[in-house]
């Protein structure tokens, strides 16, 4: 129970916007997410002005409505304090510096069935060894251990991962008994084309309960025009039976958009094939890299206005679990954040030669900064954080430190500002993008719970 | 104004915890979108194991692209 003296304060930088009669409240700097009000509580969310006590809130309720007593007031103040809309005395929220969980990016092989044309992989024979992939493991652990980190999110990647599927099952093995052994949660996604996502291969995932992340552009054309195999001939049509084999067979998964000129068009068609299905997805945008010779970046008028029609669909059908941590490239709404990846702190990727790089992007447009014969790799990555100034966060980028949303997109990826701006300490070239699609995320959030919640 | 009727929805409340994690459970099947919150839980429940804590969401907060994660 509050007491009729408090003085409860809205957050700074809290936003709202109105969805018919409700309200929509969203506080950057909390992990709880969007909060709707109704009309009724709306009202009582507006009289807060930082300086009335709850007698006087209450009083002014009262014109509003005589019977409404002290007690009523403050249940609907438990919930704002709940909801981590308001404070009493002083703000409370901070964020967190260092993540608890640490990512490894697996690079299990170079080999690939498919020639996408915006690939970043230069394909070759090449693919990691059992005794590479063993050391690795081993490794990852060991540092994840010494340093702390509670659970620990492997990625296997190629290449396509699924032409080595025994070595990721046996990996997976090793890692589940080192995960109990060491009492570090493991948590495991297998990235491929979908191609060889037959039957037989997805009753072997369910059996050793793996996530997958299939890559989907768009429905036939659009995907077709880029996810191709080495004849040119697209690839939709496998990736289709795929899917329809994951769903039967209960296979957790995802489907990962990858937004460029050449399926922009088709975005919102896709959309409403993904909800249709009740399938989870992430659009996320293209990104430049040396070995893609056409021009694959979307205009940022084109990339707001399809957008906006793929989630106007969402927006009129939400489906009931949530979906906006993958509407917008690397804004990400379930936590604030200072950095916007965990390049350098969390996150080690490791190639098929055992070799470690900061990033998958620059697999092979990097030196290594280590390898898996180095004592602690968390170490390594730490060292080999590319970013200037060293430990640069959020908060220290001149454009963004004002920025409402800070702390939801941390600037974007730091290696596509640095590429495009010459350096890191500024603000994403997608900032405009962002800025001006998070609030039509938000909603949709909002336009979920209503429907649930109503 | 009948303020007595004032209330919040968030996701905590809207969505049980149980309910929250496994959001790609719908996606298991080819089940026409649920009609309301109480049958997508019955949906899920029936689900078992895959239900039972099992963490899907399909970013976490230290990884990147191919559409992942960041």
């Amino acid at each position: 129970m509050y007491d009729s003296t408090d003085v409860p304060s809205v957050y700074p930088n809290i936003y709202t916007d109105d969805i018919d009669d409700y309200l929509l409240v969203y506080n950057p700097l909390s992990e709880k997410g969007v909060t709707v009000l109704n009309r009724e509580s709306r009202f009582i969310f507006s009289q807060i002005d930082n300086k009335r006590t709850l007698d006087d809130i209450v009083a002014l309720a009262k014109k509003e409505d005589p019977k409404i007593r002290f007690r009523h007031i403050n249940r609907i103040f438990k919930d704002f304090f709940s909801a981590e809309v308001i404070y009493f005395d002083s703000p409370k929220l901070k964020v967190k510096k260092q993540s608890k969980q640490l990512g490894v990016w697996l690079h299990i092989t170079n080999q690939c069935n498919l020639r996408c044309t915006y690939c970043y992989v230069q394909k070759t024979n090449e693919k990691m060894t059992d005794k590479t992939a063993y050391l690795a493991m081993d490794k990852v652990f060991q540092s994840a251990k010494k340093h702390g980190f509670g659970k620990i999110n492997f990625k296997f990647s190629g290449g396509e991962t699924l032409l080595e599927l025994d070595k990721i099952i046996n990996l997976v093995h090793r890692a589940k008994r080192l995960g109990k052994k060491h009492h570090i949660q493991v948590d495991f996604v297998v990235l491929t084309n979908g191609i060889l996502l037959t039957k037989k291969v997805v009753r072997r995932l369910k059996e050793n309960n793996l996530r997958v992340s299939v890559s989907l552009d768009g429905l036939a054309q659009y995907h077709d025009q880029t996810r191709v195999f080495a004849n040119g001939q697209g690839s939709f049509k496998y990736v289709e039976i795929a899917i329809e084999n994951l769903h039967k067979a209960r296979v957790l998964y995802n489907v990962s958009v990858t937004v460029s000129s050449r399926n922009i068009e088709g975005l919102p068609g896709l959309t409403k094939y993904l909800l249709a299905r009740n399938i989870i997805f992430n659009f996320n945008f293209y990104r430049e890299n040396p070995y893609v010779k056409e021009q694959l970046e979307v205009d940022t008028k084109k990339l707001i206005a399809s957008l906006k029609k793929a989630y106007r669909l969402i927006y009129e059908n939400p489906p009931p679990y949530s979906v906006i941590n993958g509407l917008l490239d690397r804004v990400f709404f379930k936590k604030p954040h200072l950095f916007a990846c965990g390049m350098g702190n969390s996150y080690i990727v490791v190639r098929h030669d055992g070799r470690i790089v900061s990033c998958q992007n620059l697999l092979t447009l990097q030196p290594p900064i280590g390898s898996i014969g180095d004592n602690d790799l968390v170490e390594v990555i730490e060292k080999g954080n590319f970013v200037r100034p060293r430990g640069l966060t959020i908060e220290q980028k001149t454009p963004c430190r004002d920025c409402q949303w800070k702390y939801i997109c941390c600037g974007g990826c730091p290696l596509l500002t640095f590429q495009q701006k010459g350096r890191y300490d500024v603000n994403s070239p997608y900032c405009g993008v962002y800025k001006a699609l998070i609030p039509e995320v938000l909603r949709l959030e909002a336009r979920r719970l209503i429907k649930y919640g109503s | 104004m009948n303020l007595h009727e004032a209330r919040i929805m968030t996701a905590e409340n809207v969505f049980p915890a149980r309910d929250r994690a496994p959001v790609a459970s719908a996606a298991l099947t080819h089940q026409p979108l649920p009609a309301s919150g109480d049958k997508f839980r019955s949906d899920i429940s029936s689900m078992g194991s895959l239900a039972d804590g099992v963490y899907i969401d399909f970013k976490t907060d230290n990884d990147c692209a191919c559409g992942l994660v960041y």
